[in-house]
């Protein structure tokens, strides 16, 4: 015959052990925002496997500067 | 056995001439933005290659293939159609006929100016899947999203709006960029155009 215990909050907390609980909404709601952060952050942009008359890193560079160029003249505004 | 490089390898068949460049631009961006590789003829100027030869083998590399057949005028100097779209498209349809089991996988967008005229230059291709982008870049862009989200059920691309406010962000930085690298925006060649939306998405986060 199967021996079967209930262990209580009580019983568990004297052993030193927590029992676990249903996802509160806080929590529901945490795993919802990682779900949607999620879905974006693993869309991949992949690096352009050649490059044109300009080296990859001229590119970046050039990238990088209109980027901090354009933020700060909306600053500005 | 499939790359993660020929399932995310997308193949542009479209015309090159200056006309076009805001639609491929578009349809450029729009690849990345998705998470995919945008893959074309112009990639390499190599002229110790036989072209058809470049052609078939990055046909080959692709599993997704956006073909846009909307270039049926008379050339101006010597008053005949150009048929190399065509004819990728048909290499691209008999390597997912006749190919291996990853070819066989092939999936494709047709694109044209306008719904069903394709009925009437090659109706042959009927039963494929044939969107009109009207001449419209952010037509365009919607209509690679939807067909890219559906053929490849990936669930991380984002919307056809977010996109196009996207693109339209980074039109507004390309002259800058161009600046930078001491580039005029018209000799900006396919390669550039490719490296430059990648590292913009990049450094972006893909946001904006």
């Amino acid at each position: 015959m199967t021996d079967v215990k209930v262990l209580t909050k009580a019983v568990a907390s004297k052993a030193g052990k927590t029992l676990g609980t249903s996802s509160s909404a806080k929590e529901k709601s945490a795993a919802a925002k990682t779900l949607a952060k999620l879905s974006v952050a693993t869309r991949k942009v992949h690096v352009a496997p050649k490059t044109g008359s300009v080296s990859r890193a001229a590119a970046r560079s050039a990238v990088k500067k209109a980027i901090v160029s354009r933020n700060l003249d909306s600053g500005k505004k | 056995m499939a790359t993660s490089s020929y399932n995310s390898s997308v193949f542009i068949n479209c015309p090159f001439d200056d006309a076009f460049v805001p639609i491929r631009n578009a349809i450029v961006f729009a690849i990345y933005d998705c998470g995919f590789i945008p893959r074309c003829a112009l990639e390499e100027d190599n002229g110790g290659n036989v072209r058809f030869d470049k052609i078939q083998r990055i046909i080959a590399e692709c599993k997704f293939g956006v073909h846009d057949i909307s270039r049926t005028e008379l050339d101006a100097h010597n008053n005949l159609p150009r048929f190399n779209m065509p004819l990728e498209l048909g290499v691209f349809l008999g390597a997912k006929r006749y190919g291996g089991p990853d070819q066989r996988r092939k999936n494709c967008l047709i694109l044209d100016r306008e719904q069903y005229r394709y009925q009437q230059f090659i109706s042959d291709v009927a039963g494929q899947d044939i969107r009109s982008h009207n001449g419209e870049p952010q037509r365009a862009i919607g209509l690679i999203r939807a067909w890219l989200s559906d053929a490849s059920e990936r669930r991380t691309i984002p919307g056809g709006r977010d996109i196009t406010r996207r693109y339209e962000a980074f039109c507004k930085d390309l002259p800058e960029i161009c600046r930078n690298v001491r580039l005029d925006i018209d000799e900006v060649t396919f390669n550039d155009f490719s490296v430059f939306a990648s590292d913009w998405l990049r450094e972006n986060d893909a946001k904006v």
